[in-house]
């Protein structure tokens, strides 16, 4: 049969095509759902830990469990401490140690953009922002740095608590707080803009004491064993291991990954079981028309094979949108599974988003065409007599 | 003769949804009520997400300093606002077509319900954007919210406006 004719005979049973379309629809954008956020999580934590390249983060004593959060959604670490960059950098075992300064922008007049984490660096010692920016783009005097999700382009100013800034270069997408809502500032500015926001008007206030910091990044030759050292040699502050954090947001991308096999396969078996009783129902539906192709001469296999194209021609369609609905709803979600969910997320970029469609789709086609089998074989299989006097 | 009656194999055949105004017909406008029904849901959705699903800032506590100090509500304050009239007559108008169930009626409340979809998708974008940045409630979880609904809402609609379902008068 024809495929003109295939497609006629879908819309002469529209609430076949229909129930079709929508099961096979929702199960592809299912599957690509979790398949995007499961890869999305593993990738994001490889690019944030290498960008990262620090292996301790030093912060005030009792802060420790905040690390996390200030990593992965850009919360600022406004529990401030008297600087110990030199004391650390005196531990043996360690190689490198940088402070930064966090302040959150207002969502007042005085900020162009409210909620982003400003973040003070020092441009001699830093080791966290240099490696990924040019030379003449670190963030010294009015020049600052911009994570992925800042959204002004380079050249044009930025202000935040009545100081006005220009965009230097912009930070590719991690899908990490830190890095993506950030605008990196020199430590000098954001101590000036914090001291200048006392004594100015209409700017809100910004209470930092002269001299502190949010936290020291630190890399060492011995992560454990340099943070027992740092714990021991500076006193009233917390050592947290960049790889403890990692373990525990692997911890969380694994049952991610989990949660989302779980899902495909039950969407996988529920879809199945759907258009098997979609398509059982619509041959029973049509069991004198198929009876009266079969009395007109045609085979059981070729009668069979007409059921499951109609399916197929159905469910590829279905399939495609279904999966590029899951894709974008991923992509949508992004920001609400780093920033609510703390869960960092770089969804598949167009290649590997691409060969995820395609996957997809034509494993859901394959899997609707299969199902079809059985019912198509079974209506093909029915004697011509019985069928036309059903 | 209806505007989708056409000769198919030596006989006359009339178009589901696109027959005569007013005309029950068979399974073209079961499947085309069906998805209205799926619509409306859909509209409730689009009318309680911003407040209980996918919250806006101002309940979970953000909310912008004026230049006297004063407490303001953020940009997606009118989001939500009209979030709740664009999900209500969504829904109404879907319940409509599907209750009346007759050609004419579910075009006509596809058409509307379409033309409120796609506003949804245009509402926290263009006619009341959400704030700007990326961390807030409304822009992590409300505008892909809502996008999305009032793409599937869209969806919906043009399914149920296409539907073309030829049966043997």
């Amino acid at each position: 049969m024809g495929l003109r004719l295939l497609a006629e005979d879908l819309r002469h049973h529209a609430e076949t095509t229909v129930a079709l379309a929508v099961i096979v629809a929702a199960a592809a954008a299912l599957t690509t759902f979790s398949w995007s956020v499961s890869s999305g999580a593993a990738r994001a934590f490889t690019v944030g830990t290498e960008r990262l390249g620090a292996d301790l983060v030093v912060v005030k004593a009792g802060e420790g469990g905040d690390v996390r959060a200030a990593l992965v959604t850009g919360k600022p670490l406004t529990a401030y401490f008297a600087e110990p960059t030199e004391q650390i950098r005196g531990v043996e075992g360690v190689e490198a140690a940088t402070p930064q300064l966090f302040l959150s922008s207002a969502n007042a007049w005085c900020c162009d953009e409210g909620d982003v984490l400003i973040v003070g660096i020092d441009p001699e010692s830093d080791f966290v922002i240099t490696p990924w920016v040019l030379r003449g783009e670190l963030p010294v005097s009015d020049r600052i740095v911009t994570g992925a999700a800042v959204k002004r382009p380079v050249g044009l100013p930025l202000t935040f608590y009545g100081q006005r800034r220009i965009v230097a270069a912009n930070l590719a997408r991690t899908g990490w707080g830190y890095f993506d809502r950030a605008a990196f500032v020199s430590l000098a500015e954001v101590r000036k803009t914090a001291r200048e926001s006392l004594t100015r008007d209409k700017v809100v206030d910004v209470d930092v004491p002269e001299g502190s910091v949010s936290l020291v990044f630190v890399r060492a030759t011995d992560a454990a064993r340099a943070a027992e050292r740092i714990r021991a040699a500076v006193p009233g502050v917390d050592v947290v291991e960049i790889g403890g954090l990692g373990a525990g947001l692997r911890a969380t991308g694994t049952a991610a990954t989990r949660a989302a096999a779980v899902a495909v396969v039950l969407a996988a078996l529920v879809a199945a079981a759907l258009v098997a009783a979609v398509v059982a129902g619509s041959v029973f539906r049509r069991r004198r028309d198929l009876a009266l192709l079969r009395a007109l001469g045609m085979s059981a296999p070729a009668l069979a094979r007409t059921v499951v194209a109609e399916v197929a021609l159905v469910a590829a369609p279905a399939a495609l949108a279904g999966a590029s609905a899951g894709w974008a709803s991923a992509a949508l979600f992004a920001g609400w599974f780093t920033y609510r969910a703390q869960l960092p997320l770089l969804v598949p970029a167009v290649a590997a988003g691409g060969a995820m469609l395609a996957t997809v789709t034509a494993g859901a086609t394959l899997l609707a065409a299969a199902t079809a089998l059985v019912p198509a074989w079974r209506a093909a299989k029915c004697d011509p007599y019985v069928g036309l006097n059903a | 003769m209806g505007q989708g009656v056409k000769e198919e194999g030596g006989g006359q055949v009339v178009g589901g949804l696109q027959g005569e105004g007013g005309r029950r017909m068979g399974q073209g406008v079961k499947a085309a009520r069906g998805l209205l029904g799926s619509a409306a849901l859909v509209g409730v959705f689009i009318a309680v997400a911003p407040r209980y699903v996918f919250p806006v800032c101002e309940f979970e506590g953000f909310f912008r300093t004026g230049p006297s100090g004063e407490q303001l509500f953020m940009r997606c304050h009118q989001t939500a606002v009209l979030a709740v009239w664009f999900g209500a007559l969504i829904a109404a108008v879907c319940v409509l077509g599907a209750l009346l169930g007759t050609v004419a009626a579910i075009r006509a409340c596809a058409v509307l319900a379409l033309a409120g979809g796609v506003a949804t998708i245009a509402l926290p974008i263009w006619i009341a954007p959400v704030c700007k940045t990326v961390s807030m409630p409304c822009v992590a979880g409300t505008w892909p919210a809502l996008v999305l609904a009032g793409a599937l809402t869209a969806v919906l609609c043009a399914v149920a406006l296409g539907l073309k379902v030829p049966q043997r008068r």
